[in-house]
């Protein structure tokens, strides 16, 4: 803000302290904000991803950083294992061990659990000083105070830095944002210094996060634009050459990342505009040396031979091989039925899918408004930096569109943005200064003075004069200038930000602090009733079972169950061999004759299905099915056939109607085992998909089902974990099926020797009755 | 404390061969033997009366126990519990000292010598206690029941004491809980059946050495639950006045494990109709009054099926773990609160003029009917304590002092650590007293040190703004 010219020495002095004070409230709002889930269940990793980086950070903290790198996991992806050190970012573990060590050299007793779930609520608190540094690079103080506050609070970060929530992207956002303000640090100030500092966030970012990606191609496609609008200068080329050197050496030091910047495509651009800005800096050298008409004939014959080579070299090496191909991945990114067609295990997670209009104001209520005039108002300055928030803007909302999960990139540039919009507004309608005559040379002075004032001050015009309606005409006090225009601007502008407070907190409470592992449900006198089924079964697992036992489970619970269970698994979230996914999806899809080799060929101990019919908790492996059905489909078509779920009329159904191939699966089978029992006489409804499951009790000729190679082992509470327990081969050589079938019928005939005919079912239920 | 491993073989040497207990020296003229069979342990009190028939004042008798007890388990034996008290006529009882012989005779027994405090004279008698508890003697029969039947356990003993002395009379008493026995040792109508007591006897003129094994087999459905790990600390804070308990539990279901596989519905059909059960449901745990801020987490995190009572005289937190324990399976949990610490500590001026404190805090408290296999106590004083004396009213332990740094201490803080196998929940009366002095010259360590180190982060970073690294001029934008 531009200071007030009336304000008394002593007063600008206290400025920058009130700043800092101001930030450090925007950092404790930020915190205290992320903190619902803490206050409303415990200090617990949230979700999926946060277990196995918990599960690593404690590995590394209990060994040293080397064995880190070198780990070798042979407890996930049985039996291949994961390479875990090298297939990693480490730079959250890594942050969270420096942390905990310097607590303990400190011998303050900090669990390291509890610094994990800190984190992401300690380094938004960082985002947020960091967007105030880049926003006030942007326009000024004020500016990035409201940006910082803004970052603070917007559920689009939140969303992803929730206490608990202890993914790359907690300190990820963190980095990215400091590694852009250094940027446009070393772009003003030409140092190699800076440089140097963007390069080391840059490395620190890449050991963070694969979205790294994103800062490698936007700060080449800055530097592009600068020279393409003829603004090249030594300030760019030091600040580029010294950031692209260092940070791409630095970059290849992480083992998962290690030679790809040479030799990936995504790589590929900044790579590109480093060779050209060496080339422009020579011509810029050669120009000031060689006479102008030499000097075009160069131009035009080196740029020709340079484009030609440039361009065959690359489809060279990417024919040969040497560049790696575009990922699945990348292809999503441009076109969102790519993944549903080709790659179904990227479509099978929520977070790929396209955003939905809603959630771009659900994420960012006013600012996606604020958004387009930040834009524009830094487009009426265009310094250099402005044309990379304009660059930023455009593909942050672009990628924001495609993939739900890239919100997390856009919200920071929306922040910057509105905040950049709305203290313009700010700086207009606070300034006291009031032109009672000459009203309209004074404007003319100020347009002077400031082009962007100019564009605002307009455009604030219009508004105002909108808002006065036909009655402002020649009085000098009603207008621009007037205290009510003023007052009802700032007003309704105070009315958005509570609005916006407000907003926040509610999603964020409402929506982003569920840690998933535990469920929070409502009794009828309006407490809490905490469901506490998936922590019940992974313990039980944990404690009761031989510590070598593999657990088959659908690959989403595989991190939970590496880092709550402690038990080995055959597949998990890192979805890095989709045939071993295709393998588990075929292996629950099957039949029990076709499962069991199967499972025994992966020395299956134990199968974890999730089952909400109970409950109704719709997240459950039934929903889920079709995905497995369909990823087994794409290894093994002739075995594995979607439209066999599917009734006659298309209609995927659990009850009485379900095809055969849905009823004998082995994942429903498993699901709904002894379900019926439940209700007794009652109809079995699954309350997820409101249909009737056949209950033997209540009509005859449905069969109850059987189990032969699997038996039951463990059910939690509300049913919602079900753990199967893989029998032996029978002793006998039988198969499965014909021992149960001989067991059950010497029971039954025994029981018709001593009693009146009574079922299986109802044996049980007696026997219950008579203790 | 004790004698040398040498020492003490050769003087049980002498006593077993230059002392040997002659039968004629006692009759044991009226013995009343009860076992108790409720808990999951086997606890068996005697009360005697004990008369010297030989010619000499003695200062010595014997007593037997069975060697079965010990080579049990390498580590921790099975006798938990092992107290001899002389009564006096105002039933006020005095502890005795004895002495385990190694040697096991024929019978399997290893006799124990008890020291009187004055020599019994001849022909005068004493009444005497005898109160021992045994642990993992009582097995599930049969080992793997089904998840809806009861679990049975078996007892063996014997019918009449192991005494290398005649006894005049015997009666034993077998009490089991809620249920008479449902098969036992029988000859004619002896035991006598009373409720769910057994009577034995009595026998009368009972030789020396005599050796009668008997079996009880009863319904207990009861869990029996067996800590294999007890870890606790106790963090006393004089800045914060908070006496800070910490209990780690690692416990197991020692009943007969499930034949077939867990199954949810009938569990819930048991729940429902309220039927006891050999799995561990919940358990209760008293607490000393004026608690507060009571937890029950385990390794993955807060347990939140916990209530807590707070009723100002006998406080319970009734703690349910995430799955019902049945025989055989495993759990582990962490249970803490807090107290004032005014409570237990005491502070007394002593000849010197030096502040001296008490701490007495129960050595064991927590859960009922279950026993420990080993258990850690440590107790945290705070920063800078010198440490006058450790005792305990459970003398079974040992002892080992380690220092610990927190809280950015500058000398660190005392731990005092006293390690104890084989407890029952019935030794929770058991007191741990801890005697200490606070120097004021080890308080004043701590705020010393930080303010140190503040004062240097300071001027380092005043001396390092103030370094110019630029190359060339600093040009302003």
């Amino acid at each position: 803000m531009q200071l007030p010219t009336s304000l008394p020495p002593a007063a600008a002095n206290a400025l920058p302290l009130l700043r800092t004070l101001t930030l450090f409230t925007i950092a404790g709002a930020a915190i205290a904000s992320r903190l619902f889930s803490v206050v409303r269940f415990e200090s617990i990793i949230h979700e999926f991803d946060p277990w196995f980086n918990f599960r690593a950070t404690k590995y590394l903290v209990a060994n040293d950083f080397y064995s880190f790198l070198d780990w070798f996991d042979d407890r996930t992806w049985y039996p291949l294992g994961r390479v875990t050190g090298g297939t990693l970012y480490p730079g959250l573990m890594v942050t969270s061990a420096l942390i905990f060590h310097g607590l303990k050299a400190l011998t303050l007793p900090v669990d390291i659990r509890n610094i994990c779930v800190m984190l992401a609520p300690v380094f938004s608190g960082l985002t947020a000083y960091a967007t105030y540094l880049f926003t006030r690079e942007m326009k000024d103080h004020s500016a990035g105070l409201l940006a910082a506050a803004f970052i603070g609070i917007a559920p689009g970060y939140i969303s992803r830095s929730v206490a608990g929530s202890y993914d790359n992207e907690a300190i990820a956002i963190t980095l990215l944002m400091f590694t852009f303000y250094l940027w446009i640090k070393a772009l003003k100030l030409g140092s190699a210094f800076w440089g140097a500092l963007t390069a080391l966030f840059y490395f620190y970012m890449v050991a963070a996060w694969g979205g790294y990606v994103f800062i490698t191609n936007i700060i080449p496609l800055h530097a592009l634009v600068l020279v393409i609008m003829g603004r090249y200068s030594s300030r760019l080329y030091v600040a580029y050459s010294s950031w692209y050197a260092l940070g791409t050496l630095a970059s290849m030091q992480i083992p998962f990342v290690g030679f790809l910047p040479i030799r990936s495509s995504e790589h590929m651009g900044a790579l590109g505009v480093f060779g050209l800005l060496q080339l422009v800096g020579f011509a810029v050298y050669v120009r000031a040396r060689v006479p102008s008409k030499q000097f075009k004939v160069l131009v035009v014959g080196s740029v020709g031979a340079l484009v030609v080579l440039g361009v065959a070299g690359i489809v060279g090496l990417t024919v040969s091989g040497v560049i790696a191909p575009w990922t699945g991945r990348f292809y999503s990114l441009w076109d969102t039925g790519y993944a549903k067609i080709h790659i179904p295990i990227i479509a099978s997670v929520s977070e790929h899918q396209p955003t939905a209009w809603p959630s771009f104001f659900f994420d960012t209520f006013m600012l996606i408004w604020l958004f387009p005039a930040g834009v524009y108002v830094v487009f009426q300055e265009l310094r250099d930096e402005h044309l990379f928030v304009i660059i930023y803007g455009i593909l942050a909302s672009y990628f924001a569109g495609v993939m739900v999960r890239l919100m997390l990139t856009l919200t920071p540039i929306v922040c910057v943005c509105g905040a950049v919009a709305l203290s313009n507004i700010l700086d207009i309608y606070t300034n006291l200064e009031k032109p009672v005559e000459e009203e309209e040379e004074k404007k003319e002075e100020k347009e002077e003075a400031s082009p962007l004032k100019k564009a605002t001050t307009s455009l604030i015009e219009d508004e105002a004069s909108i808002l006065s309606l036909g009655s402002m005409s020649k009085k000098p006090l009603i207008g621009v200038y007037s205290n009510w225009a003023r007052g009802i601007v700032l007003g309704m502008f105070t009315l958005y930000l509570y609005m916006f407070v407000q907003h926040c907190t509610w999603v964020t409470s409402n929506a982003y602090s569920s840690p998933s592992v535990v469920l929070a449900s409502q009794m009828a006198d309006g407490s809490q009733h905490i469901i506490d089924d998936f922590r019940e079964a992974y313990y039980w697992l944990r404690k009761n079972t031989a510590e070598d036992a593999k657990v088959m489970s659908w690959w989403d619970y595989g991190y939970q169950i590496g880092g709550m269970a402690d038990r080995t698994t055959l597949v998990d979230n890192n979805t890095w061999n989709n045939t071993h996914i295709a393998t588990v999806g075929k292996a629950m899809s099957s039949r029990e004759e076709v499962s069991y080799p199967i499972l025994r060929k992966h020395d299956v101990d134990y199968i974890l299905v999730i089952f909400g019919g109970l409950l109704g908790y719709s997240g459950d492996d039934i929903n889920k099915f079709l995905w497995m059905v369909r990823i087994a489909e794409g290894i093994w078509p002739e075995e594995v056939k979607e439209r066999d779920f599917f009734t006659a009329r298309g209609e995927y159904r659990v009850d009485a109607e379900a095809t055969p191939t849905m009823k004998n699966s082995l994942m429903y089978k498993m699901s709904y085992y002894r379900f019926a029992d439940v209700f007794g006489r009652q109809p079995a409804i699954d309350r997820v998909r409101n249909q009737r499951i056949p209950s033997p009790m209540q009509d005859a000729s449905a069969a109850p089902i059987e189990l032969s190679s699997v038996e039951e082992a463990f059910t939690s509470e509300n049913w919602i974990v079900r753990i199967y327990k893989v029998k032996e081969l029978d002793p006998f050589g039988r198969e499965h099926a014909a021992a149960t079938a001989f067991e059950s019928g010497k029971k039954k005939s025994g029981a018709r020797g001593r009693t009146a005919p009574v079922g299986g079912h109802a044996k049980g239920r007696a026997r219950v009755l008579r203790v | 404390m004790r004698f040398s491993i040498v020492a003490s073989a050769l003087l049980a040497y002498a006593a077993t061969v230059l002392s040997a207990p002659s039968p004629s020296d006692f009759k044991v003229v009226n013995m009343l033997r009860t076992v108790d069979l409720m808990k999951a342990y086997v606890r068996d009190s005697s009360s005697f009366i004990l008369e010297n028939t030989s010619s000499e004042p003695k200062s010595s008798f014997y007593l037997a126990v069975n060697s079965s007890y010990f080579d049990d388990d390498e580590t921790t034996p099975k006798l938990a519990m092992y107290e001899v008290k002389l009564k006096a006529d105002d039933a006020s009882t005095t502890p005795l000292e004895f002495e385990i012989a190694p040697e096991v005779n024929e019978d399997g027994m290893r006799l124990v010598e008890v020291a009187l405090k004055t020599p019994l004279e001849v022909g005068s008698s004493q009444t005497i206690q005898l109160v021992t508890a045994v642990v993992r003697e009582l097995s599930p029969i049969p080992k793997k029941i089904k998840q809806s039947e009861p679990q049975n356990l078996m007892w063996e003993g014997t019918k009449v004491s192991y005494m290398p002395y005649p006894i005049v009379k015997q009666r034993t008493k077998v009490k089991t809980a809620d249920r008479p026995p449902n098969a036992y040792s029988k000859h004619i109508d002896d035991p006598l059946v009373e409720g769910t007591t057994l009577t034995y006897g009595p026998y009368n003129d009972v030789e020396p050495y005599a050796y009668d094994p008997i079996l009880v087999k009863y319904e207990y459905n009861i869990p029996v639950i067996e800590v294999s790990k007890l870890e606790r600390e106790l963090w006393v804070s004089h800045t914060g006045g908070n006496l800070a308990t910490e209990e780690r539990y690692w416990l197991k279901n020692a009943g007969a494990e499930l034949k077939d596989n867990f199954s949810r519905i009938r569990w819930q059909a048991s729940t429902m109709a309220r039927e006891r059960t050999p799995a561990l449901r919940s358990a209760s745990v008293h607490l000393r009054p004026g608690v507060r801020d009571v937890y029950f987490t385990d390794e993955i995190g807060n347990v939140s099926t916990s209530n807590f009572r707070d009723d100002p005289r006998s406080p319970i937190m009734e703690i349910r773990p995430r799955y019902p324990i049945f025989g055989g399976w495993n759990y582990s949990f962490t249970l803490g609160w807090n107290h004032d610490l005014g409570r237990s500590l005491r502070s007394l001026v002593d000849s010197e003029g030096e502040t001296v404190y008490v701490l007495r805090v129960p050595l064991i408290e927590g859960l009922m009917n279950v026993y420990y296999n080993e258990v850690e106590v440590s107790v945290v004083l705070p920063e800078a304590a010198e440490i006058l004396s450790v005792e305990s009213t459970y003398t079974d332990v040992t002892e080992e002092r380690s220092l610990l740094f927190s809280h950015l201490d500058a000398v660190g803080r005392t731990v005092v650590k006293l390690k104890a196998k084989n407890m029952i929940d019935e030794q929770k009366r058991s007191e741990l007293y801890v005697t200490y002095t606070l120097p004021s010259n080890g308080q004043y360590a701590k705020p010393m040190l930080v303010a140190t180190a503040l004062i240097t982060v300071f001027f380092a970073v005043i001396v390092l703004g103030r370094i110019d690294i630029s190359i060339g001029k600093t040009k302003t934008a």
